[in-house]
């Protein structure tokens, strides 16, 4: 540290009053004399001490949470989470009409309406966010902590499947490097793409399909998403619908937006066991 | 009330350092995340709030208060730095100080209970070896502290008491409260880091 001793024990003693919640208006203002950039890491540090301490004595018994409340605060989350990510959205499932669905995971008009309005709440959020700590910065977040999660599902998911991309019937022009995870019991999967081209959001948007026999035999929407860097890319699948037991990932180009029936006539990418 | 155990407390005590963290996937958006963040650590949080709160209404508020602040900054945790339970206790003290400093709300402590509470703990301090291993450190620097010095920060810490109610429960000066509370922090977290550093050498015991 670069205070000196004498000084640096009254700092971090009146960090330690800050943590504590004890500071009086004199020390406050005594604290606001140091510059605070310098010691944001001892205030993070003294925080987490207090954690341990908190968690060292309180764990034996816990009470419950009453359950009226643990509803408001699920009910009010999507308002606050910092938005959904643009890159991990699904719409509601869709599939071919051609082949016979089970009313029970056809999109509804209430579901549609549903995502209408959270598209403009994620929107708004998008926007004040931004503002904050800019759009970039936040693109880039969402994609470290996607590939953190990844990373994470694939070592602890024992029931983890993970396929290498292989080109579809409408192979990409270069070759297209990554894989898909999906964890089945923790409804958690990601698809990574190293040289994927980048779309044009305006015009066209790629769509994954998830196919799962045990759930029907045909392809379940597993949203649109865009490609904005041709390096890795990590994108979270967000599946609506349970997949039990996925046999194989595809990906499509489409109009923006998506479809609810792929033609299927471009798809330049897909994974499964073979 | 529903007393259980925190969900590892019967379980190894690393069983929360191989849980998948849910955190990341609220930092991603994931609505799905929401409702395994709160059966994991619902009852943590709500424990922490009724404990510094004497008020179950207020502490119903500052539950809310709570959980917006994690998914606001949820994506701030970062696992290298301690874990994902300590984050969730971290944010949720935070919110409960500024509650305190902007309401001078007085906190739940109750003088018998404490006291029967501070004996018990000191009688047990071995049931403390639990939950996470920042837990299990806080303990072993706290064991090294003076007694008087372990009972302010526990119920400085733990029940949130304000120094001046410490000071009248324990008879001991407020300023000298103050003093130990603050250096007693400072010298448990320094006790945490020195121990981290000989565990990377792997001379340290845990």
């Amino acid at each position: 540290m670069s205070y000196k001793e004498d000084e640096n024990q009254t700092l971090q003693e009146l960090l330690a009053g800050k943590i504590l919640g004890d500071l009086s208006v004199s020390e406050e203002a005594e604290l606001n004399k140091f510059a605070s950039e310098a010691f944001e890491e001892d205030v993070m540090s003294l925080e987490r001490t207090a954690s341990a301490i908190d968690m060292s004595y309180g764990s034996s018994s816990l009470q419950s949470m009453p359950e009226k409340l643990k509803e408001r605060i699920a009910r009010d989350a999507p308002d606050f989470l910092n938005s959904n990510d643009v890159r991990s959205v699904s719409l509601p499932v869709k599939v071919a009409p051609d082949i016979h669905v089970a009313d029970t995971i056809r999109s509804s008009p209430i579901a549609a309406r549903e995502w209408v309005a959270w598209l403009a709440l994620a929107g708004s959020l998008m926007f004040i966010v931004s503002q904050w700590v800019g759009i970039g910065e936040l693109y880039k977040d969402k994609e470290q902590r996607s590939k953190l999660t990844r990373v994470e599902l694939i070592k602890q998911a024992s029931d983890k499947i993970q396929w290498s991309w292989a080109k579809g019937k409408t192979p990409f022009e270069s070759e297209v490097a990554g894989d898909v995870v999906w964890g089945s019991s923790r409804q958690q999967g990601y698809m990574r793409f190293v040289n994927m081209p980048k779309n044009d959001p305006t015009k066209e948007q790629y769509q994954l399909w998830i196919v799962d026999p045990d759930r029907d035999s045909n392809p379940v929407d597993g949203g649109v998403f865009d490609i904005s860097s041709t390096g890795e890319v990590v994108i979270a699948i967000d599946a609506r619908l349970p997949i039990a037991r996925p046999a194989a990932f595809a990906i499509t180009i489409e109009k923006t937006g998506g479809v609810v029936v792929s033609t299927q006539d471009r798809l330049p990418l897909i994974a499964s066991t073979n | 009330m529903t007393g259980h155990s925190l969900q590892t407390a019967d379980r190894a005590d690393d069983s929360i350092a191989v849980r998948s963290f849910i955190l990341p996937r609220i930092a991603i958006g994931e609505i799905s995340a929401v409702e395994d963040c709160l059966n994991q650590y619902g009852a943590l949080v709500w424990s922490i709030a009724r404990r510094w709160l004497r008020n179950p209404s207020d502490a119903e508020d500052a539950c809310q208060e709570i959980f917006i602040d994690l998914w606001r900054s949820a994506n701030r945790f970062a696992p290298e730095l301690g874990s994902e339970i300590a984050f969730v206790s971290m944010i949720a003290r935070r919110r409960l100080i500024d509650r305190l400093r902007q309401s001078k709300a007085s906190s739940a402590l109750n003088p018998e209970v404490e006291f029967a509470e501070l004996e018990d703990e000191h009688a047990a301090v071995g049931d403390r070896l639990e939950i996470v291993d920042e837990a299990k450190k806080a303990t072993m620097c706290m064991e090294r502290l003076p007694e008087d010095q372990q009972k302010v920060l526990k119920l400085s810490i733990h029940h949130g008491a304000s120094h001046a109610t410490i000071s009248k429960r324990l008879s001991i000066p407020l300023g000298t409260v103050k003093t130990s509370a603050r250096r007693g922090l400072v010298r448990i977290r320094d006790c945490m880091s020195r121990n981290n550093e000989l565990k990377v050498k792997g001379n340290y015991k845990s």
